[in-house]
């Protein structure tokens, strides 16, 4: 009869050379679910006002078209020197 | 905490690596490392220093682009670090008609110029006017706010200096944006701060948050950024009502809004594609800088020149000894490459935020973790994400979309 070990088999982990694709030293790597979820959820809340904001803005009782207060005033937000929009580099 | 070993030797990087083919958008050019004065927060090491750019550094530092067929439609070429106003107009007259000369009409160039507006005065402000300078003044609001760390170097608040040359710029006629260091003594004063650049007739305001960078080396904002996202939500808040644009919610709804565009890299010339979103502070020779003494750099400009033998100061090579292109295929840029581009694939895997970023800023990975491969940074959090999160709440709620 073979001999028993002495502990358990350690878990397997994740291959090294895998790991090491990615290049970078002390990283820590969370829980990978965890992101992919916060990614999803972020992309989804995006999605949903980019396409609300396709739709024509309501029209209340007999007037004009409301244009929500972000939208009317970011139609003013496009005047930055372009240096600056590129990056959120910025000189001090 | 795993760690991962870095990847052994270094394939060499041409251009053609990438996809579309680079090209210069932003040329930052050193005229001299001196300010005259002495900001507490300022990240530059060698203020002190006088020495100055030469025309025809400046000259071949345009060049260079051309050569490389770097240009694209248009070029911004921003004179900044030191202060560049210690340097006379008539050293940017002649600089001026030494990068028209160099670029020969193939590309529009607009000059643009951070200052702390010490100086500024009659003669500055024909010069600006005369070129169409894209002009930047850096005051941190009102004067207890910004007298705290603006001073110079026998200690004096300087806010009296920069209240004179706004009104020295508006009686010429000069138009100008301002851009703030927002630190941690700002935080509980959201209201004023937004109401002082208001009253100055300000309307296109950057925040720069207080950073640990180069010789500064810790930011005021560390474990205040709870007061820090109430800050941001606050200047939303007036943004919405008022007349000063915030550059960061311009960023964050061009960002919501379009999306950012991408762009690919293909490891070694060949195999699959990398397709991140643009971050011109990521992607190579997008930004180049180039010191006084012609030597250059790209990514982060906060870079060049900065002590860090591993990276050999991030200088990448000197505009009179060689090209911007050729300089990729070096050793000391596969070396800077691989650092960056581990860094923009882990923000890819880790970061839900990296369609809307692009990878962060190589600068403050270094500064604030010692690495350029780290993903998240008080950079991103202040800069990036939390004005994001804020363009994108008022979004929702605007459109009934909130939870």
């Amino acid at each position: 009869m073979p001999d028993q070990p002495l502990r358990p088999p350690r878990p397997r982990r994740a291959p090294l050379a895998a790991l090491a694709a990615i290049g970078a030293v002390g990283v820590a790597l969370p829980a990978q679910a965890h992101v992919d979820t916060q990614r999803t959820q972020l992309q989804a809340r995006v999605a949903a006002v980019r396409a609300a904001l396709s739709r024509p803005p309501a029209v209340i009782g007999e007037g004009e078209p409301q244009q929500p207060r972000l939208v009317s005033q970011a139609a003013n937000w496009t005047n930055w020197p372009k240096w600056s929009k590129w990056s959120n580099w910025a000189n001090k | 905490m795993r760690v991962v070993p870095r990847r052994a030797g270094a394939a060499r990087v041409r251009v053609t690596d990438f996809s579309p083919r680079p090209t210069t958008r932003l040329l930052v050019l050193q005229p001299t490392p001196f300010c005259n004065i002495d900001c507490s927060y300022c990240y530059l090491p060698q203020r002190q220093d006088r020495s100055r750019m030469s025309v025809a550094t400046v000259r071949q530092a345009a060049l260079r682009l051309r050569e490389d067929g770097l240009l694209g439609e248009e070029l911004t070429v921003v004179w900044h670090a030191g202060e560049p106003l210690v340097l006379p107009p008539a050293y940017y007259e002649e600089a001026f008609a030494a990068v028209a000369d160099a670029l020969g009409g193939v590309v529009r160039v607009c000059h643009a110029m951070q200052t702390n507006a010490t100086l500024i005065d009659e003669a500055w402000c024909a010069f600006f006017l005369r070129h169409g300078v894209a002009l930047g003044i850096s005051v941190d609001g009102p004067a207890a706010l910004h007298d705290r760390c603006r001073r110079t170097r026998t200690g004096q608040g300087t806010h009296a200096r920069v209240r004179h040359a706004i009104a020295l710029l508006r009686r010429h006629g000069v138009p100008f944006h301002a851009i703030a260091v927002v630190g941690a003594a700002t935080l509980a004063h959201a209201d004023a701060f937004y109401d002082w650049f208001e009253a100055q007739g300000i309307t296109e305001l950057g925040c720069n948050f207080d950073e640990a960078e180069g010789a500064h080396a810790s930011s005021s904002l560390a474990g205040h950024e709870a007061a820090h996202e109430r800050f941001v939500q606050r200047l939303l808040e007036r943004s919405l009502h008022g007349r000063v644009v915030v550059r960061e919610f311009a960023a964050a709804w061009q960002a919501l809004r379009e999306g950012l565009p991408r762009w690919e890299w293909h490891e070694n010339g060949r195999g699959p594609a990398h397709a991140w979103p643009e971050n011109s502070q990521a992607m190579p020779l997008a930004l180049v800088s180039v010191g006084h003494d012609g030597d250059f750099g790209t990514f982060s400009p906060e870079l060049l020149g900065q002590p860090w033998p591993a990276y050999a100061n991030f200088v990448l090579g000197n505009v009179h000894r060689g090209g911007y292109v050729a300089a990729l295929e070096t050793p000391a840029f596969s070396k800077l490459w691989r650092g960056v581009s581990a860094g923009v694939a882990a923000c890819a895997r880790d970061c839900a935020h990296f369609e809307f970023c692009g990878g962060g800023a190589p600068a403050n990975k270094l500064y604030e973790c010692g690495d350029l491969a780290a993903t998240e940074t008080l950079h991103c959090r202040s800069m990036v994400k939390r004005p994001f999160d804020a363009v994108l709440r008022q979004a929702e709620l605007e459109q009934g979309l909130a939870a």
